[in-house]
């Protein structure tokens, strides 16, 4: 990339400005020229921006570990280039896995149903071999990205921000086990960038835009994941959702989606098999349900003590000890008065 | 501002009751929870961790279903009484109540070698600092107690860290 190139895009312009202006002057070296003699008028943090030197701008990436790459280049994935509306520039920490890619997206106030499914559908898309995308947010993002994690699979995360910028701030040791994972995370702004609410919905197009496919967990029916779904629906790419409730304002975009054509999905393994459709056969055939057998199949979803005991025909006693031994094994943990399946490695999310 | 402090030596039972979540309805049988989980996480912060981890018994209870409060009534607590009249019986012969079991105490009580592997398994997937940790053992040595069993089994051990709910 030339050293003009990466003083612009990291001066700070909007990334559809930083288009249009080398579109207008051809190459990235009038394009700075143009600025530098107030020819291209921008305010003064950006002229500071982009005087700021190319070999300063890559000590910066190199200390984040990032790289910045341009469509056509290597390691800037093809499907994601194919958009009209592709990214100029893409900001890179790690390498984005050139495996079928899933989306798993939803809103950051999920209920915990939505939290653990979408953990469910993170695990079940690494062990399928396949990669998950998602924002990183708070709710269903991180759940989802926590699922794959936790499989050990690989994912990337589109932030909304520059990479440097640790938001949520609880999320940045999900994102350095991404990196770990040979996953990545991806900003199509520089480093720098703070989290305001307008960049948000433009990065949905490029978890879109990375995806095979998309998968909405909880929305409501204002937010990104619906915007995520609407980026889906114009790039061709297929929108899948998880019923729930209709009176549920968690569920209701996700309601609204199937209604419009969205395909239902009702577990982890209703997914793979309508995705292998789509990007043919999955790696491996493991069960993609967490926690050992025994625990799933007593307490599906989530059971009170008594309904553990009535299924296993068990006393009180050894109902207890059996629910201890899966707390110790880490299979099952508390919610509320349930006991429910916790996925196989222990998280630390709490 | 000037006080006096008076020091009364106690040792206090604590008993206290909190609901799950803000609506108090996780888990439930009937009513379905409509706290999101960030609510639920403030509403947990305010019972500290170290806090929590004094609290040697933390049972989840659930609702009770219609026919178990009209149907025929469970084991009367006059029943359970002599049962712990008797463990606490068992616990002064042997020295003193488990409550003041020492560290080292513990350690040369007769655990069976299934009950120490779960016990370490649980350390780590519990992550249980080193009072839980105590905290857990003195609650198995009861609970061998109450099953009048002179070891203390893996049974015993698993009851213990079922009556540690993380809440």
């Amino acid at each position: 990339m030339s050293g003009e190139l990466l003083r612009l895009a990291c001066g700070g312009l909007h990334p559809d400005r930083v288009r249009s202006l080398l579109a207008t002057h051809g190459t990235a070296q009038r394009t700075v020229a143009a600025i530098q003699r107030g020819k291209v008028k921008v305010n003064d943090r950006v002229r500071a921006a982009i005087d700021v030197s190319a070999a300063e701008r890559r000590k910066e990436l190199a200390r984040l570990g990032a790289a910045c790459i341009l469509p056509r280049q290597a390691g800037y994935p093809e499907r994601l280039a194919m958009l009209p509306d592709a990214p100029t520039l893409l900001f890179v920490r790690g390498s984005i896995p050139s495996q079928p890619a899933v989306a798993v997206v939803g809103t950051r106030k999920c209920t915990s149903y939505g939290r653990r499914l979408a953990t469910a559908y993170g695990t079940a898309i690494a062990e399928a071999g396949w990669v998950l995308v998602s924002g990183l947010a708070r709710g269903i993002d991180g759940a989802a990205h926590r699922g794959t994690v936790n499989a050990g699979g690989k994912g990337v995360a589109v932030l909304g921000c520059g990479l440097d910028v640790a938001y949520p701030r609880e999320h940045a040791g999900l994102a350095d086990s991404l990196l770990e994972g040979e996953g990545a995370v991806v900003s199509e702004y520089p480093p720098g960038t703070p989290p305001e609410a307008w960049r948000f919905p433009p990065r949905n197009r490029v978890i879109s835009g990375l995806s095979q496919a998309v998968v909405v967990v909880e929305a409501g029916v204002k937010g990104g994941a619906l915007i995520t779904a609407a980026t889906a629906l114009e790039q061709g790419v297929p929108v899948f959702a998880v019923p729930g409730d209709v009176g549920r304002d968690t569920s209701r975009g996700t309601n609204l989606l199937i209604r419009d054509g969205a395909h239902p999905v009702l577990d982890p393994d209703d997914l793979l098999e309508a995705l292998s459709l789509v990007l043919g056969p999955r790696r491996s055939t493991r069960a993609v349900l967490t926690g050992s057998d025994d625990v799933t199949a007593l307490i599906g979803p989530g059971a009170s003590l008594d309904e553990i005991a009535a299924r296993a025909r068990l006393s009180p006693g050894e109902t207890v000890a059996l629910v201890g031994r899966w707390v110790a094994e880490g299979s099952a943990g508390w919610e509320g008065s349930s006991v429910v399946p916790v996925s196989r490695r222990h998280t630390t999310d709490r | 501002m000037p006080y006096d402090v008076q020091i009364t030596e106690a040792t206090p039972q604590l008993v206290a009751a909190t609901n799950p979540c803000p609506c108090g309805f996780t888990g439930d049988r009937l009513t379905r929870c409509e706290c999101t989980e960030r609510g639920r996480k403030r509403y947990r912060r305010r019972l500290s961790g170290p806090l929590l981890d004094r609290i040697d018994l933390r049972v989840s209870v659930a609702r009770l279903m219609p026919d178990e409060f009209i149907g025929p009534r469970g084991e009367s607590t006059n029943a359970v009484r002599s049962r712990v009249v008797a463990a606490r019986k068992r616990q002064r012969q042997r020295g003193v109540l488990n409550r003041d079991l020492r560290a080292v105490e513990l350690r040369d009580m007769r655990w069976t070698e299934a009950a120490t592997a779960l016990l370490n398994q649980s350390v780590e997937s519990q992550a249980l600092t080193a009072r839980g940790w105590n905290r857990v053992r003195r609650v198995a040595v009861t609970v061998a107690d109450l099953a009048e069993s002179p070891t203390i089994e893996e049974p015993h051990v698993a009851e213990a860290l079922a009556l540690r709910a993380d809440l």
